[in-house]
């Protein structure tokens, strides 16, 4: 690397950055950020390389490893330039046809587009994406540009050009002014003026001063932070090098919480190439101007996001609050004049500085301007990170990007600033979100944590939740926040117990009063806020907790009791075999029911219900109905049970959408296809052919037997291994055997077209030498050595169960 | 780990000043927890007092004043976690290794904490194993990932 020396020198690296790309050339960006990475991009980045090298591609395709693009529920997702294809929800066993196909052939793979789970739209383009749409993305999008490992990559797209325009044309004082002309408001929560606070630095005396990052992102539920540490360091490192230059500091750290591995190394590599560059160190672009940064990471204690806390944090002392009677900006990190900024106000300063105030003052309200990134989270259908401006509904973020509530419930409130915000009702959805008009309501912009919450939260319950939070993160120098807050948990488990006494409200009032006026610092101050806003907006949920020991939202399992509706259970077994207590009696065929005196409210039996039956119901405040009498509880059906040997039987499918619902919360499941779907003609195609739809809508990874893997391949789809039934029979039995991804054992089998004679052979074995296998036939013959089974059936059923399953994997998730 | 061992990480951070977390950082990195060697090394080396690092080391989640399991599992509590079923994921982990979150099991294999957010909200609930992150966890799922885990040499 050539060290710059003047402003010139930037432009002119960039110019042959920009020179030596060629526009035309393949690019797939893949997101690797901790999200996406979760979901396993960082296997699927591997497959690509080793198929890229396969179909000699490697030279000529760019593999671009970017941060976070915001959608992350929908992910992992990779975009292909320059068509700008996006992809979503990619798994390996796609990437092969993702070069076969759309890079070698230009065209593009419906299934992998987005489509939207509401309207069924598939979108080509990102505009079209309702999530994307109404969004307006300065600080994220770059996201998807640059490599955050390759300061080139920034580069290329501008970066540093704001620094380049402050140190070469603007004095400190200037640059000091354009911030606050720009009105940006702090990010991190309380939204003091930037200009103001870095004013007060500046005209502060002392020997040395200090800018600093604040990545402590601890509020549960926010990650826009990491997605920019991430994604684009160097925005931030630019943003935080010119404030240091408007300040007269030279000195910087970045704080990272210990729980953003990936962003404390990207970082660090951001500023050795920022170094290498002469960005940092001495006499940056032969300004004069000097400067550089050291990395800190947090040790684990929420508190320390508290700027006098995370001062001590940095001086290697226990991260706690002092007394702010003495502004940091004045007397901050050891003691000198120090300027302590969120991650996101500092990447908005380069935006500010190379657009000018006059155009970001246009964006936002009155009060706050800007865009503001808020992390959508809960019971929403789109969760991910959303970059919106100022101002812009509550209604618009949680329904138009959203998408609205999961699975057609109702909303019922938003909680927003994490533990020291609040919650926001259904009335104030209207509501224009900004710094100013979010405390009005008891709540507050905080760090950008928006928390969805549908009719079946209990609002008594996430207060709870978020003192309960504080109570174990106070650090307990002060007693109004250790002591009260320690009250008011007891109250509160006391509540959700079905154990409140009348008077706990106003003890629960009288509580949040003295620890908002005499805590020692803004945490404190504001922890009352989730409890208060709860009584405020929802007081007819504590009084039924108290009053009535009813939990409303059916959430505070020592107010609720369990049954099964004998209307709709279908004689499962589902609910029995995953009770732990062993508190539900019945068998195949027969209605279940459940032995209050054994239950311990788990919800397991809730959970595993197939939602098509919905047999298990909760009730609070009521007593639990008569169980049905035992000779009344055999269910009738239609067809009648093989004679089977031995103890155990299939359980028959009588619904293909409880396959389906198998198949979704099978974790490892694999598809075995035999040759009959070769032979099995309907509607003028082939079995084959619905087996293909069923395995690409339900992800499953195929293993081909006899001769089908020539037809499959024909087909256009690839099947993830090729062996013989009896091979692939043994392979499941094998206990040390790790799959065929080798990722680990598989723990579902799906069969089908496998001839019956031989199947059943296979099927026996596996009953008797797997025992952790679940196997589930989808032919239309009834098995009874597998788990379970379709009854026997017209291949017209045989071809509509898989129709039926491909649905529901379309419809739901 | 033998006190040379400890002496040369100290070594890196000898003169200079609010170091002390950065270096228990590292020890526990390197060690899986902090000693009370290492204390008594800290305090010969760089004259800190014992008090100071004990308060330091107690006051930090990242920080273990007791040898950590092989497998460090941590189960995201935060808020977008905790609403969609993230505390049934810990009592299943719970169940399956036979000790409560905050402790490390008697092999020395497993140990168990929950993390106030790990910043994944989207995809929650969320266990992080060893820096590995894991994404829609179900009870049943992180049950599987513990017994591969435990049956491992």
């Amino acid at each position: 690397m050539v060290k710059l020396n003047s402003p010139s020198d930037i432009e002119k690296l960039r110019n042959e950055i920009l020179a030596k790309r060629d526009p035309n050339r393949q690019v797939i960006a893949v997101c690797i950020s901790t999200g996406c990475d979760a979901l396993g991009a960082r296997e699927i980045l591997s497959v690509l390389k080793e198929e890229l090298a396969k179909h000699g591609l490697a030279e000529k395709v760019e593999i671009r490893e970017t941060g976070c693009l915001g959608f992350c529920e929908q992910g992992p997702r990779i975009v292909i330039y320059p068509q700008e294809i996006y992809y979503f929800k990619v798994q390996v066993a796609d990437v092969p046809l993702i070069v076969s196909k759309t890079l070698l052939k230009n065209e593009v793979i419906e299934h992998l587009l987005y489509k939207d789970a509401t309207s069924g739209k598939v979108a080509r383009y990102l505009s079209e994406v309702p999530f994307y749409k109404y969004q307006y993305r300065l600080l994220l999008e770059n996201n998807a540009k640059v490599d955050p490992k390759k300061i080139e990559d920034y580069i290329a797209i501008g970066g540093y050009s704001a620094l380049a325009k402050a140190l070469s044309q603007m004095t400190p004082q200037q640059v000091l002014e354009e911030v606050k002309k720009s009105g940006l408001r702090g990010r991190g929560g309380g939204g003091f003026p930037t200009g103001r606070k870095w004013e007060t630095t500046r005209n502060a005396h002392g020997t040395q001063k200090y800018v600093i990052v604040n990545c402590d992102e601890g509020d549960p539920g926010a990650f826009m932070n990491r997605a920019l540490m991430e994604g684009n360091p160097h925005c931030i490192l630019e943003g935080l090098i010119i404030a240091a230059y408007a300040i007269g500091a030279s000195e910087g750290f970045v704080y990272v919480r210990q729980e953003y591995p990936l962003a404390v190394e990207n970082m660090q590599v951001a500023i050795d190439q920022a170094r290498a560059y002469g960005l940092l160190g001495d006499n940056i672009l032969g300004s004069g101007f000097s400067f550089d940064v050291t990395i800190h990471r947090g040790a684990g204690a929420f508190v320390s996001g508290e700027s006098t806390a995370l001062m001590n944090a940095i001086e290697g002392k226990v991260g706690e609050p002092r007394p702010k009677y003495i502004h940091t900006a004045e007397k901050g990190l050891y003691d000198q004049p120090t300027v302590l900024n969120n991650v996101e106000t500092f990447a908005n300063v380069p935006l500010i500085i190379n657009n000018g105030a006059e155009w970001f003052q246009k964006i936002g309200t009155a009060g706050s301007k800007g865009t503001k990134i808020f992390a959508l989270a809960g019971k929403v259908n789109n969760t991910g990170l959303v970059e919106v401006p100022m101002g812009i509904t509550l209604r618009d973020i949680i329904f138009k990007i959203g998408g609205g509530i999961r699975d057609k419930k109702k909303f019922k409130a938003v909680q927003t600033g994490g533990p020291s915000g609040g919650v926001i009702p259904k009335q104030y959805l209207d509501t224009p979100v900004d710094f100013d008009e979010l405390t009005k309501l008891g709540s507050m912009m905080g760090s950008g944590g928006m928390i969805v919450m549908d009719n079946e939260t209990c609002m008594v319950d996430v207060a709870r939740y978020f003192i309960n939070f504080l109570c174990d993160e106070s650090c307990g120098q002060c007693v109004p926040c250790r002591e009260g807050l320690k009250q008011a948990r007891k109250i509160l488990d006391d509540i959700v117990a079905g154990q409140g006494k009348p008077g706990d409200l106003e003890t629960l009032k009288r509580i949040a009063t003295v620890m908002n006026v005499a805590s020692l610092c803004a945490l404190g101050q504001t922890a009352a806020n989730p409890m208060l806003t709860t009584i405020k907006y929802f007081e007819e949920e504590y009084k039924a907790h108290i009053d009535e020991k009813r939990c409303p939202a059916l959430v505070c399992k020592k107010l609720l009791t369990f049954v099964i509706d004998p209307e709709k259970c279908s004689g499962c077994q589902l609910c029995a075999m995953s009770c732990p207590e062993h508190a539900i009696e019945g068998a195949i065929d027969k209605i279940h029911v459940i032995d209050q005196s054994k239950c311990t409210q788990c919800g397991t039996c809730y959970d595993v219900c197939p939602p098509e039956y919905a047999a298990v119901k909760k009730l609070s405040g009521e007593p639990a109905p008569e169980v049905i009498p035992e000779e009344h509880r055999w269910i009738k059906r239609p067809w009648q049970l093989a004679e089977v040997p031995g103890p155990k039987k299939a359980v028959i499918i009588s619904n293909p959408k409880v396959a389906a619902d198998l198949i979704k919360k099978a974790n490892r499941p694999i598809l075995v296809v035999g040759h009959l779907v070769l032979d099995i003609e309907y509607e003028g195609k082939k079995l084959i052919d619905f087996v293909i739809d069923f395995a690409r809508q339900t992800k499953v990874p195929v293993v081909a037997t006899a001769h089908t893997i020539g037809e499959f391949l024909k087909r256009g789809f690839t099947p993830a291994a090729s062996m013989s039934a009896a091979e692939i029979g043994c392979r499941l039995a094998d206990p040390e055997w790790m799959g065929i991804d080798a990722e680990g054992p598989h723990d579902m089998a799906l069969f089908i077209g496998v001839p019956y004679y031989f199947l059943k052979d296979i099927l026996a074995g596996l009953k008797n030498f797997a025992p952790n296998l679940t196997v589930v036939t989808l032919d239309n013959m009834y098995h009874p050595h597998a788990s379970w089974s379709f009854p026997n059936a017209s291949v017209k059923d045989l071809v509509n169960n898989l129709k039926v399953i491909v649905e529901k994997f379309e419809g739901g998730q | 780990m033998t006190n040379s061992q400890i002496d040369k990480i100290i070594a890196k951070y000898e003169g200079k000043s609010g170091v002390l977390i950065q270096l228990l950082l590292e020890l526990q990195r390197e060690l899986n927890w902090i000693s009370p060697e290492a204390v008594k090394r800290i305090n010969e080396k760089l004259g800190i007092p014992i008090s100071e690092i004990y308060r330091v080391a107690s006051f930090y989640t990242a920080l273990s004043l007791e040898p950590r399991g092989k497998y460090l599992i941590r189960v995201c509590a935060g808020t977008a976690c905790y609403i969609r079923g993230g505390l049934r994921v810990l009592d299943a982990a719970e169940k399956t290794i036979g000790i409560k979150a905050g402790e490390t099991s008697s092999d020395l294999k497993f140990t168990l904490e929950t993390v106030n957010c790990l910043g994944c909200c989207a995809l929650g609930p969320v266990v992080e194993i060893n820096g590995k992150y894991y994404g829609t966890v179900t009870p049943k799922r992180l049950e599987e990932i513990i017994c591969r885990k435990r049956s491992e040499k």
